[in-house]
């Protein structure tokens, strides 16, 4: 922990005049962790310490495959983002779910969803900016907008912090630490369940257009005591003034988690 | 993070929903809610009823009955149902809590094999309940409150309650599941009705449907799921009982129907984690062998929950009247659909179906405001209809009329003009008359010319039927116009008569006597015997005990097994009943049947059921479950004979039944298949991980998997899987593990197999009738002393040379030494009906000898020229083949060829079990003939002979062609005393 804010103080003092999340190669770069999310909307999804004004749009689809099990689940979800500064250290988060599609094959039993999905509404605040160092807190509320079942309404919330480290333009370095909690409304007993995730990356942003995120993170309680290491990967283009694209890829291991891989593709407008 | 007043917000939430199904808490206090609170019936007199069923006090019987110590009955003055206890595993299901039974009130008409609570087609999706309590809260409601969680899925949660008020003609049932488990989950709760065909049909509305449905496959199942309003069902056989199910909150569920399993239930969806789904549903029954008694109750019903108006349509049959004593039941059948004048039969909306009353008056209920088309079906076919237009009130439809029938009385009778028991079989004489009679029940129960009856049911079925010798007049018959022949059966010791008849009258009776004679064939010392056959009792079976019984004497059987699937049943009352307890013995046994898949194999993807296996003799005992049948799931071969072992009630004998043939509805009906053992590679000699291991490992170190005693060579009349079983025999053979062949004809009614044929001719030196003793012939069994035929008599023994003379070794399990100079002596005989033209010696598994100077009689229905051939071989010219020192078996083989066969495939690639016919008749098996998409297969039956062929009388009393094999002559070439391993070659 001294070596930490060590380092901290060590950074704000050597760059004083400049801000850590205006020291990049690019503001239409994405930056901070990948965001895909195992869960609803965004809960549990990575989240950048640098709150920038952005809309973005994207798909998101992942599996689980357990023909053993005689068990497959296939999701894919289109999200509509917003992060909306208000103020120069709030922001407010908002996510929903455009169309959830799941495709649940159990035994030789196939049944799909089809609709609206499940909505986040948070905020985040900026704890700590230095000229290499952000840390941002926040927490968002899981908005039980599901209209593709009836059988359950999903809500609650996740808060964490997120931070940043950028030593150079061209590399970043940033960690989440998140928990999450959801509970299911029915006429059924209490589905509370919840856990934590944690993690570590880094990006390289070799050029204006284009940097190269890798992450590697761990979650836990939400299956078991050990849910899943979860490396993760993302390629991030500048396309055009404000206008960046992303594609993401995560693909759980060990734990208890079961879904194979998840894979987004992130269209993002900064303004 | 100030999170904990939003979590207990949170929690507020999920309390402020209700848990209408007791889903929260396992306390016993929590009562579920009443299913279906908008139905409501009144009666001047009801009553209700819940007791759990001990000695004293008797289940509700029936066809299908099943409730025994410790089920609960449960009732008011309208209908009895009963719910298995808690731990009373039946069918597919594992823990008890099933609807077993259900019939209206006094009827004992139960025609239910088993409802359950599942949320897919897998044993895995069904319920394992792990709680019950009975709810007596006389006067206003009975009920049965269960808790448990999906088999093989502790984290769901299921509660189901089964309630019963008086006046209603049925039982509410509230089931709800809650998702625990991680993951979302593709579910449907829904009602799975077990009816395994030849039981009850099922029926649900809906445009080209009724009674027909789109084929269903395991595989594909999900593609079969369409909505229905409303799910029926009534019996074809026995005693007249309707069934039908809707939902209480849903206009219409969703399900599939197939002849072995109806599903209904909620659609199908994803429920998240957390997810819980609720399905109230009103099961109903009447009295009446028509769908259209309980949908009228069901249209009454949905008048009241969902404010849907109906009317009745009444009218007249007018048909000859039945003849004295003979109740029709689906010979004539009023069908009502929607549907405009014109509308093709595919576009009808089918609405529901009534079997007329004696005087011919019918009525039934119909949705209001809608056009119907009402015909009237006799005998299997379509015969008259009339379109009625919009019906918006309650409607008198002109009257139905049938009268192209004629009334037969026949008798048969033996040369000294006493009465035999026999079967009658219908043939047309032309084509014709084929075209003019074949008919069906609306497209089920298969195709039958002429359709004189179901075909699951009692006689007549399909184009037979029996005669008793005790009828106290000549048997009187229905029948269509139409010219026939009539052929007389009784047995393959007898001769068989036909006889013409052409109808075409409508007024007289044709009175038919048939005279059949006995043939000396039978060999001295020898009982005749079916170890494998099914009545009402089994779940795939709707024939009544005394047609059932009737058929063994009609067979002219002297020894019937009774293996029921899962369930003893005991045929001693009713043979006495009959009159043939005299020269006709029955034993009880079982034909343990698996339902759950379990077994891992490796390779296969699915976990398999280990098939079927008889058991006999066993104690019948009526008070406990299964009738004191033993506990059959979740068991590798080698646990179910332990288990099994101590109910022989004497000398006892385990027959693994159709090794080979194909599962059905996913169910596995032989082990060997089961786990695709390969017959191109030698047995291990213990499990070494392969599948062949799993066959011959001891899995609690008892007897092993492979320790059967006895295998079917022979299975069904038509002999149409004959080469698959004869070739797995063959190999146990070179394994050195020899087990007794058998020949059974593992009959369901009168018309998928005939009793007896095949059979089993046992040397032994009990005789049927009183002195019976099962345990004697068990022993002859055991030694190997019998050989299976559906006609041909195989006389076979080793002549040797003996101190004094010779000596006649008979063939059967012990070893032979027999000298260099020792000769097989075979005699042949056979009924003049029963073509024989080669008789083939098979030494380890190859044909040594074929002889082929075979005598055939010219008239098949004369009484002589039964001895066919006898020859003597020298085992030095049927040993050539083989290595000196080794091993051999011999077996003899007599009938005509053959069919073309060639192993093309199998579950992991070829295995050595032929699976493929000369399906396109060029003479080769080869891919052209593969018409499977499994890559190989199929072994067609062969085709229906014409008249001039010399197997057409043959076809039409027993089906297939003619065969015959002894079990083997074990030859201990070497002296070591073992018969070693001869190996794959």
């Amino acid at each position: 922990m001294r070596a930490l804010l060590l380092l901290l103080a060590l950074c704000s003092m050597a760059h004083a005049d400049e801000r850590a999340c205006d020291r990049a190669r690019s503001t239409s770069l994405s930056d901070g962790p990948v965001v895909i999310g195992l869960y609803d909307a965004d809960l549990g999804a990575g989240l950048s310490a640098c709150l920038r004004r952005e809309v973005s749009l994207y798909e998101r689809a992942g599996a689980i495959y357990d023909v053993k099990g005689l068990y497959g689940d296939i999701r894919a979800d289109t999200l509509l983002n917003g992060i909306f500064p208000l103020g120069h250290h709030v922001a407010l988060l908002a996510t929903i779910e455009v169309v959830h599609y799941e495709l649940v094959v159990n035994s030789i039993v196939k049944a799909h969803a089809l609709g609206l999905g499940q909505s986040t509404l948070g905020l985040a605040g900026r704890v700590l900016e230095t000229s290499r160092f952000a840390l941002t807190a926040y927490g968002r509320a899981l908005v039980p907008t599901d209209a593709s079942n009836t059988t359950v309404q999903t809500t609650g919330l996740d808060a964490g912090v997120t931070g940043t480290f950028r030593p150079r333009r061209d590399i970043e370095l940033h960690a989440q630490l998140d928990g999450d909690f959801t509970v299911g409304l029915a006429d059924g007993p209490s589905s509370a369940r919840g856990g934590a995730t944690v993690l570590v990356g880094a990006q390289y942003s070799p050029a204006r257009w284009f940097g190269v995120v890798v992450d590697v993170g761990a979650m836990f309680g939400h299956r078991g005591a050990f849910d899943a290491f979860l490396p993760s990967l993302g390629l991030r283009f500048r396309v055009w003034r404000g206008i960046g694209l992303e594609l993401d890829a995560v693909a759980p291991v060990a734990g208890a988690e079961r879904r194979l891989a998840l894979a987004a593709l992130h269209l993002h407008f900064r303004f | 993070m100030k999170t904990a007043p939003l979590v207990a917000l949170l929690f507020a939430f999920t309390g402020a929903c209700r848990d209408v199904a007791c889903l929260r808490s396992s306390d016993p206090s929590c009562r579920i809610e009443s299913p279906c609170q908008r139905l409501s019936y009144t009666c001047d007199s009801g009553s209700l009823e819940l007791r759990t069923i001990d000695d004293l006090s008797p289940a509700p019987g029936g066809e299908a009955a099943l409730g025994r110590r410790g089920d609960i009955l449960i009732g008011n003055d309208q209908v009895v149902a009963v719910v298995a206890g808690l731990g009373d595993q039946n069918y597919i299901e594992l823990s008890g809590g099933s609807l077993l039974d259900l019939a209206p009130r006094g009827q004992d008409s139960d025609a239910l094999n088993q409802v359950i609570t599942a949320v897919g087609v897998l044993p895995r999706d069904s319920v394992f309940y792990t709680s019950m309590q009975l709810l007596d809260e006389r006067p206003a409601r009975v009920a049965i409150q269960l808790r448990g969680t999906l088999y093989t899925q502790p984290d769901t949660i299921v509660t189901t309650l089964f309630e019963v008020r008086p006046c209603e003609p049925g039982i509410r049932v509230r089931s709800a599941i809650f998702n625990g488990t991680n993951d979302p989950q593709a579910w449907t709760l829904t009602d799975g009705w077990y009816w395994s065909g030849r039981e009850p049909l099922a029926f649900t509305p809906g445009v080209g449907m009724g009674f027909r449905h789109a084929a269903v496959e395991l595989a594909t199942i999900d593609s079969a799921f369409g909505d229905a309003r409303y799910l029926a069902a009534s019996s074809h056989a026995g005693l007249p009982v309707s069934y039908a199910e809707l939902g209480c909150t849903d206009r219409a569920l969703e399900g599939f129907q197939s002849e072995f399993l109806s599903s209904f239930g909620t659609p199908r969806e994803v429920m998240p984690h957390g997810a819980v789904r609720d399905f109230d549903r009103f099961i109903m029954t009447a009295p009446r062998a028509d769908v259209a008694a309980t949908v009228d109750l069901v249209l009454e019903a949905r008048r009241q929950l969902f404010s849907e108006p109906y009317v009745t349509l009444s009218g007249t049959v007018v048909a000859p009247a039945p003849p004295v004593g003979v109740a029709r039941t689906d010979q004539l059948s009023v069908n009502v659909s929607m549907g405009a004048n014109g509308t093709p039969y595919e576009k009808r909306n089918a609405t529901t179906q009534v079997v007329p009353n004696v005087d011919g008056t019918w009525s039934a209920r119909v949705p209001a405001g809608k056009q119907y088309i009402v015909e009237l079906d006799a005998f299997g076919r379509d015969v008259s209809e009339l379109s009625l237009g919009l019906v918006n009130g309650d409607t008198t439809v002109p009257p139905l009329g049938f009268s192209k029938l004629e009334r037969v009385t026949v008798q048969v009778k033996d040369p000294v003009g006493a009465n035999l028991d026999a079967t009658i079989f219908v043939v047309p004489a032309d084509d014709a008359t084929y075209e003019a009679t074949k008919g069906d029940f609306n497209g089920q129960l298969g195709l039958c010319a002429p359709w004189l009856g179901p075909p699951p049911g009692g006689s007549p079925a399909c184009d037979r039927f029996l005669v008793w010798h005790a009828q106290p007049a000549p048997l009187a018959i229905e029948m269509p116009f139409g010219r026939f022949w009539l052929y007389a059966y009784h047995g393959p010791f007898h001769s068989v008569s036909r006889q013409f008849v052409e109808l075409a009258d409508g007024t007289a009776t044709v009175p038919v006597t048939f005279t059949l004679t006995p043939l000396v064939l039978k060999p001295q010392g020898t009982l005749s015997a079916d170890f494998h056959i099914h009545g009402q009792a089994s779940f795939d079976s709707s024939i009544p005990d005394w047609d059932r019984v009737l058929s063994f004497s009609s067979a002219d059987l002297d020894v019937a097994i009774a293996t029921d699937h899962d369930v003893i049943t005991d045929y001693a009352a009713v043979a006495k009943q009959l009159g043939i307890d005299s020269h006709v013995s029955t034993v009880s046994g079982v034909e343990t049947t698996g339902h759950m898949p379990f077994l891992e194999v490796p390779e296969l993807l699915l976990p398999i059921v280990i098939g079927h296996y008889n058991f006999w003799p066993l104690r019948y005992d009526p008070t406990s479950p299964r009738n004191g049948g033993p506990f059959d799931e979740l068991l590798e071969p080698g646990q179910l004979f332990d288990r099994t072992a101590p109910l022989f009630t004497t000398i006892g004998i385990v027959e693994l039944n159709h090794p080979w043939a194909e599962p059905v509805a996913g169910r596995d009906l032989g082990f060997p298949r089961a786990v695709a053992i390969s017959t191109l590679e030698d047995l291990p000699a213990d499990d070494d991980g392969s599948s062949a291991g799993i066959f011959v490992r001891a899995p609690d170190g008892g007897r092993a998997n492979d320790a059967h005693d006895a295998q079917e060579v022979m299975n069904g009349s038509l002999n149409d899987v004959l080469l698959q079983y004869r070739a797995f025999w063959f190999y146990m053979l070179d394994q050195g593990k020899p087990k007794v062949g058998t020949a059974n004809s593992d009959s369901h009614s009168l018309v998928d197999s005939n009793i007896g044929s095949p059979r089993n001719i046992v040397s032994t030196t009990t005789i049927a009738g009183p002195t019976f003793d099962v345990g004697v012939m068990d022993q002859a069994v055991l030694a190997g002393h019998t050989f299976g035929t559906n006609g041909p008599i195989i006389e076979a023994s080793i002549i040797d040379a003996a101190p004094g003379g010779e000596i006649e070794l008979p063939y059967g399990m012990a070893l032979l030494t027999p000298s260099t100079t020792a000769r097989l002596r075979i005699a042949i005989t056979a009924a003049p009906w029963v073509p024989i033209d080669q008789v083939r010696i098979i030494v380890n598994s190859v044909e040594a000898k074929r002889l082929t100077n075979v005598t055939s009689p010219a008239d098949p229905f004369g009484t002589t020229g039964l001895a066919r051939l006898t020859a003597e071989v020298p085992l030095a010219e049927l040993l050539t083949g083989v290595a000196s020192g080794k091993d051999a078996w011999i077996v003899v083989e007599a009938g005509t060829s053959l069919p073309l066969a060639a192993d093309l495939g199998g579950a992991k690639g070829k295995d050595g079990i032929p699976d493929t016919g000369d399906n396109n008749g060029d003479g080769v098996v080869d891919q052209r003939d593969v018409t499977s998409s499994a890559g190989y297969g199929p072994l067609l039956v062969p085709a229906a002979p014409d008249p001039s062929s010399p197997l057409y009388t043959f076809y039409h009393v027993v089906g297939g062609y003619p065969f015959a094999f002894t079990n083997p002559f074990l030859l201990d070439r070497n002296g070591n005393g073992r018969f070693d391993r001869i190996g794959v070659r």
